[in-house]
């Protein structure tokens, strides 16, 4: 359903991504894991439209999207849950995540409103909290919350278990597998290789902006490379 | 948006319409009524931008050109056209939402604000060396004067007349200019095109990736801050009944504003208000020392910026966060 192909992307005159195609499959959970700097969170941002890319094409159910704004996004069934949350902070709960309905008609704003609660019991009690006091782990679950509140097909989420505790990522962990079990995608990157690619259908190694490897999260996880590199698993001497 | 508004901002503004409306009855002179005046006209003009400067959260310098944009536009069409300054202070609140819109469109392609802010002063200056340069018209420093009042009401037996001279209809008008324009603000931002705003301010990555529309929104918001600097100015224009280019768009009236807005708290609904109040009367009090007023607008500014960076807005909302503080369960473990 959503594809990336052979996008390359520049700040400035410093080109970040080469040649990087990626694949999210209706209902699948896609990882994209790589090391500090290697372009993971600007392979979500060339995806969502929020940084564009300078070649390349991003296809949503077959129309393209590379040359339109991020605003088209979640009209067309496309959210993300940015790195560090990114709320509003000064703004309540209950505001941060009717705002992730922005997109849709008051209505069936007001209906995601409910669905989303629905899904994630643990923020109603703090639906009149200012955003910007709550826990890292609240945090997380209002971003999720609020991107939810477009109804994605694709949700997109840069970094979602960044500076949470063991507890909390493992309800992070546990909520996107929830989500994904409603039927929809989930496009994430991570720099944890076993978490990545243990939840993941698929998943992609990114390094210096390229993608080096591909395949199944099994596969991924039993790749010489990725034990050896990402897991500290040092191969056996013959 | 508690922090914005406050929690009860429309029984706030009741408070207000209660208190301007028991100000007719009480024993004022003339001069008194002239300062409330100001003070509401400015009221005006500094919550207009700050609707920009604090609420959206770009840091632009010259919403005094849409002051003098308005104020000259309504007092040229009054005297040259013979329309009625009720009509004409609309040509100078759209005449200068056309203007904002237009400074409006390079401002969104510039992402540093400090360049923003040079941009809007440096836009300013072109429309006081403007009106001072068309001395056919304007008459330049020299004062455009015979600007006419408003037409007087007449209600019954009683007629209302305005103007300079007229200190109780004056204040009428001005305290009904101001309640109109806070309900009206007050009811655009606190509907859904509010939390668009303090979104934008917040995060223009998250607002975007929200569906918002940056561009479209921030020229809408430019408009209508300018609109209502410019029908200030308009009010301003045809109460004093006297322009000079340096007096709307100059420097003095640039540190006043921007003194207004920082004292009484940016970004805060109702700090200009409180802000225009203070620094109004501060300057009637030390009108005697001339320029040297603006040294201690100055000086005020630090101290403010220092010991009170949210303003007399920020001072109440100080105590509403420790209140909050103490309340538990606002916040859990991670």
């Amino acid at each position: 359903m959503l594809r990336l192909e052979n996008i390359d992307v520049h700040y400035g005159a410093t080109q970040v991504l080469w040649d990087v195609s990626i694949e999210v499959g209706e209902g699948e959970m896609v990882a994209v894991m790589g090391p500090n700097g290697s372009g993971k969170s600007t392979v979500l941002k060339a995806a969502m439209g929020l940084k564009k890319p300078s070649s390349g094409r991003v296809v949503l159910d077959g129309e393209e999207l590379q040359g339109r704004s991020a605003t088209v996004r979640p009209r067309r069934g496309m959210s993300i849950v940015l790195e560090r949350r990114r709320l509003f902070p000064r703004m309540s709960v209950r505001e941060n995540i009717m705002l992730g309905g922005y997109a849709r008609p008051s209505a069936e704003a007001h209906r995601s409103f409910d669905w989303v609660l629905d899904l994630l019991p643990e923020i109603r009690p703090h639906l009149d909290a200012t955003a910007g006091k709550l826990s890292g782990g609240q945090q997380q679950m209002v971003a999720i919350a609020r991107g939810l509140m477009a109804r994605p097909r694709v949700l997109l989420m840069d970094e979602p278990f960044l500076g949470l505790s063991p507890a909390m990522v493992k309800n992070v962990f546990a909520i996107m597998k929830m989500i994904n079990g409603e039927g929809v995608a989930i496009l994430f990157n991570e720099q944890n290789a076993k978490l990545s690619f243990a939840m993941s259908h698929r998943g992609y190694l990114l390094e210096s902006g390229r993608v080096v490897l591909s395949g199944s999260g099994e596969e991924m996880l039993e790749h010489p490379e990725v034990k050896r590199v990402y897991l500290g698993v040092r191969e056996a001497v013959s | 948006m508690t922090e914005v508004f406050g929690r009860r901002p429309f029984l706030v503004l009741a408070l207000l319409a209660a208190a301007l409306l028991v100000v007719p009855f009480l024993p004022l002179n003339d001069y008194v009524l002239h300062i409330l005046t100001v003070f509401l006209i400015f009221s005006v003009f500094a919550t207009g931008w700050n609707l920009t400067l604090g609420i959206l959260g770009l840091k632009t310098l010259g919403h005094h050109a849409f002051f003098a944009i308005g104020a000259y536009l309504s007092a040229i069409t009054a005297y040259y056209g013979g329309v009625s300054p009720w009509l004409t202070v609309w040509v100078g609140a759209l005449s200068a939402a056309a203007a904002g819109v237009f400074i409006g469109f390079p401002i969104l392609r510039i992402r540093s604000m400090p360049h923003v802010a040079i941009v809007t002063l440096a836009f300013a200056e072109i429309v006081r060396l403007v009106f001072s340069n068309l001395k056919d018209i304007t008459r330049g420093e020299l004062g455009f004067w015979g600007i006419p009042p408003f037409d007087p009401i007449t209600v019954g037996d009683m007629t209302v007349r305005f103007g300079i001279g007229n200190a109780v209809g004056s204040f009428a008008l001005a305290a009904v200019f101001f309640l109109a324009v806070h309900l009206a603000l007050l009811l655009l931002l606190t509907s859904r095109t509010g939390l668009t705003f303090l979104a934008i301010r917040d995060s223009e990555t998250a607002a975007e990736s929200l569906g918002i529309r940056l561009s479209a929104w921030k020229l809408f918001a430019f408009g209508v801050s300018a609109a209502v600097v410019g029908l200030s100015g308009a009010v301003y224009a045809h109460y004093v009944m006297i322009l000079t280019p340096t007096s709307t768009a100059g420097p003095e009236m640039l540190i006043t504003l921007l003194a207004m807005i920082i004292v009484g708290g940016v970004g805060r609904f109702f700090g200009p208000i409180a802000g225009a109040l203070l620094l109004t009367v501060l300057s009637e009090v030390l009108r005697e020392f001339g320029d040297f007023r603006m040294l201690l607008y100055g000086l005020v500014i630090i101290v403010f910026v220092f010991v009170a960076p949210h303003g007399i807005a920020g001072l109440r909302l100080g105590r509403l966060r420790k209140a909050e503080r103490a309340e538990p369960g606002t916040a859990g473990a991670t």
